[in-house]
C-alpha cells in the first residue's frame, strides 16, 4: 500500500508541475506520424507502434519524474518512512501508469481507425498487449538506474544509449538478450516456445536491472550538504 | 531512564575525517542541544543517527537499533524543501498515509499536528505561498506526524523572524509538556540556553562537552550574594579575609577559595547581622561557555 501511496503521490505532484505537457505532445506527434497512413496499417504495425512507442514515453517520464526529487532534502522527508526498495518502486509505478495511458490511447485510435478490428475483436487486441505491458516496466527498471536519483543526471545520457540498444538489439547476442522489439513482437508470432523464452528472460532482466538500481541506491549515501 | 541514542566512538571520514571519537547518549525526557560551529559536524552526526550516512567505523544505536527507517523518530531538517505544489494538508495527509495511518487516524492526528503548530486556518493554502515561517511550522509538523517519541531538529530556528522564533520556542516547551524527548540543533545559543536540559558541544567534530546545562554553566565555587545593604567598613573587612568583589550597593561575588570556606564566610555575615537575600551559585551565559569550549582549540 505504501508503495502504491507513493506512486499516486509523485504521479499527482508530476501532473501539478508538468501538466503532463511534453507526454502530451509525444503522444499528438506519433499520432500525425501516421495519420495519412491509417488506412494502410496492419495489426502488426500498430503493435510495433505503440511498442516503441511506450519505450519513448517510458524514457521521458522517466527522467522528468524522477528529477522531481533530485533534491535530496525533499526525499529525505518521505525517506523516513519508506524503505529504498519500497521508494524506487513506488516511482517505477508512477512511471507505469501515465506511459500505459499514453500507450492505450495510441492502442485505441490505431485500433479504431486501422484495418485491426477486421483480425481481432477488441478484447483479443486488448489481450495481446501484455508484451507491451512488459516492455513498460522493464524500460522503467533499465532507466530508473541512470536517473538523477540512483546515478545522476549524465549517467541518463547512457541509460537513453542502453535502450535504444536493448529495443533494437544486435546479432552477437541475441541469444542471451533478445532485443526488446523481439518481445514487442512476441504476441505476433506464432512460435510460442520462443515467444516464452523471450517473455521469461526479459521477466528476468527486469527483476535483476530492478535489483541492480536496488543495490546501488540502498548504499548510496543520502548527503544533500556534501562535506 | 531508557537510553533511546547510544553512540561509541564514532568516526566517519569523507575525503577528511569529519566526526572522531564521538561518544553520546541522549535518554528519554531528555532536551538536548547539540552546538557547534558551521562545518563542526552537528548535521553529519543527525544523519548518522537517522541512517542516512553510515558510519566509517564505531557503534551507533537508536532505539536499541542500527539507524534505519523507524516512525518513533520525527525529524525536520535544516533548510527543508517540500513538494510546494500541495497544500498544507495535503501534503500531511500524503506523508500520513506513507507512514502507515488510514482513516480517521490520519484526520485526527493531522488537526492535532496543525493545531500545535498553529497553521489550522492556513494549512488549506498551497504551500507554495507559504511564508518560510509557515514552511518552518509544516516542517514542524511533518515531524510530528507519527506521534514519535524522539524529535530531531535541525536549525529550526534559523532564519525565522522574533516572533516565529518565539512561536517555535512555545512548541518546543509543548514538545517537552508532552514528554518528547528532543534533539535540537542550532546556532542560536541564547534560545538553546532557554529549552534545552542538556548541552553537547561539538567541536572540529568531537564532543568536546556534554552535560546537564545547569551544572555545565554553574562556574565552580563562584556564588553571588544578594544582601540587604551593606556598610562599606564591613566590606572593607570581608575583602580582607575573603575573595569577594562588589557588584553593586546590594550583591557581591564571592569566591569560594577551599572546600567548607563558604560556610566560615556565610558566619561572618550573620555575625555582623547582615540580611542575606538571595544566595546562589554563578552561572555563565551558554555564549561564554561555547566560546571558552571552542576559541583557539
Amino acid at each position: 500500500m505504501k508503495v502504491l501511496g507513493l506512486a499516486l503521490f509523485s504521479l499527482k505532484e508530476y501532473v501539478r508541475s508538468s501538466g503532463l505537457l511534453l507526454e502530451i505532445i509525444m503522444t499528438a506527434i506519433t499520432i500525425c506520424m501516421f495519420l495519412d497512413h491509417y488506412s494502410r496499417l496492419t495489426a502488426n504495425d500498430v503493435y510495433l507502434a505503440v511498442g516503441f512507442f511506450s519505450v519513448a514515453i517510458t524514457t521521458l517520464t522517466t527522467y522528468r519524474l524522477t528529477k522531481r526529487e533530485t533534491n535530496a532534502r525533499i526525499y529525505m522527508i518521505l525517506m523516513r518512512s519508506l524503505s529504498r526498495f519500497e521508494y524506487l518502486l513506488g516511482k517505477i509505478i508512477a512511471v507505469f501508469i501515465p506511459s500505459t495511458i499514453f500507450s492505450f490511447v495510441l492502442f485505441l485510435l490505431g485500433f479504431h481507425f486501422t484495418g485491426m478490428q477486421a483480425q481481432y475483436s477488441f478484447s483479443e487486441a486488448v489481450v495481446r498487449l501484455y508484451p507491451i505491458l512488459m516492455v513498460l516496466l522493464i524500460s522503467g527498471s533499465i532507466l530508473i538506474i541512470f536517473t538523477p536519483l540512483v546515478l545522476g543526471k549524465m549517467a541518463y545520457i547512457f541509460g537513453l544509449g542502453l535502450m535504444c540498444f536493448l529495443t533494437l538489439g544486435h546479432n552477437e547476442i541475441l541469444a542471451f538478450l533478445p532485443p526488446i522489439q523481439a518481445l514487442i513482437r512476441a504476441n505476433l508470432t506464432p512460435t510460442i516456445g520462443l515467444n516464452l523464452g523471450i517473455v521469461f528472460l526479459w521477466g528476468l532482466y527486469t527483476v535483476l536491472f530492478f535489483a541492480m538500481a536496488w543495490v546501488i541506491f540502498v548504499k548510496r549515501e543520502l548527503n544533500y550538504d556534501p562535506e | 531512564m531508557d537510553t533511546l541514542i547510544e553512540i561509541k566512538s564514532l568516526q566517519k571520514h569523507f575525503k577528511t575525517p569529519v566526526l572522531s571519537g564521538i561518544n553520546f547518549t541522549l535518554c528519554e525526557g531528555q532536551t538536548l542541544g547539540l552546538i557547534g560551529e558551521n562545518g563542526a559536524g552537528k548535521t553529519t552526526l543527525i544523519k548518522i543517527i537517522l541512517g542516512f550516512l553510515h558510519p566509517t567505523s564505531g557503534s551507533v544505536k537508536v532505539f536499541g537499533k542500527v539507524p534505519g527507517r523507524t516512525s518513533r523518530i520525527g525529524y525536520l531538517p535544516e533548510k527543508p524543501d517540500y513538494h510546494l505544489l500541495f497544500s498544507g494538508r495535503e501534503y500531511l495527509g500524503w506523508l500520513a498515509r506513507l507512514s502507515g495511518m488510514s482513516g480517521w487516524v490520519i484526520h485526527n492526528r493531522i488537526e492535532d499536528v496543525l493545531e500545535l503548530v498553529g497553521m489550522q486556518g492556513r494549512a488549506n493554502q498551497h504551500m507554495s505561498n507559504y511564508s518560510k515561517g509557515m514552511l518552518q511550522r509544516i516542517g514542524v509538523a511533518q515531524a510530528l506526524l507519527s506521534d514519535p517519541s524522539l524529535v530531531i531538529l535541525d536549525e529550526p530556528l534559523s532564519g525565522l523572524d522574533p516572533s516565529g522564533q518565539k512561536d517555535l520556542r512555545d512548541i518546543i516547551v509543548e514538545l517537552q509538556k508532552r514528554g518528547k524527548t528532543i534533539l535540537l540543533c542550532s546556532h542560536l545559543l541564547f534560545e538553546v540556553e532557554r529549552v534545552c536540559t542538556d548541552i553537547a558541544i561539538i567541536h572540529k567534530g568531537r564532543i568536546v562537552h556534554s552535560g546537564n546545562m545547569n551544572e555545565v554553566l554553574v562556574e565552580q565555587n563562584n556564588y553571588e550574594f544578594g544582601l540587604v545593604n551593606l556598610p562599606n567598613h564591613i566590606y572593607n573587612e570581608l575583602a580582607l579575609d575573603f575573595v569577594i568583589k562588589q557588584i553593586d550597593q546590594n550583591n557581591i561575588l564571592y569566591t569560594e577559595k577551599f572546600v567548607g570556606e563558604k560556610e566560615v564566610f556565610l558566619g561572618r555575615l550573620l555575625e555582623k547581622q547582615v540580611i542575606i537575600n538571595e544566595l546562589k551559585p554563578v552561572k555563565r551565559s551558554l555564549e561564554d561557555f561555547f566560546i571558552s569550549n571552542t576559541k583557539g582549540k
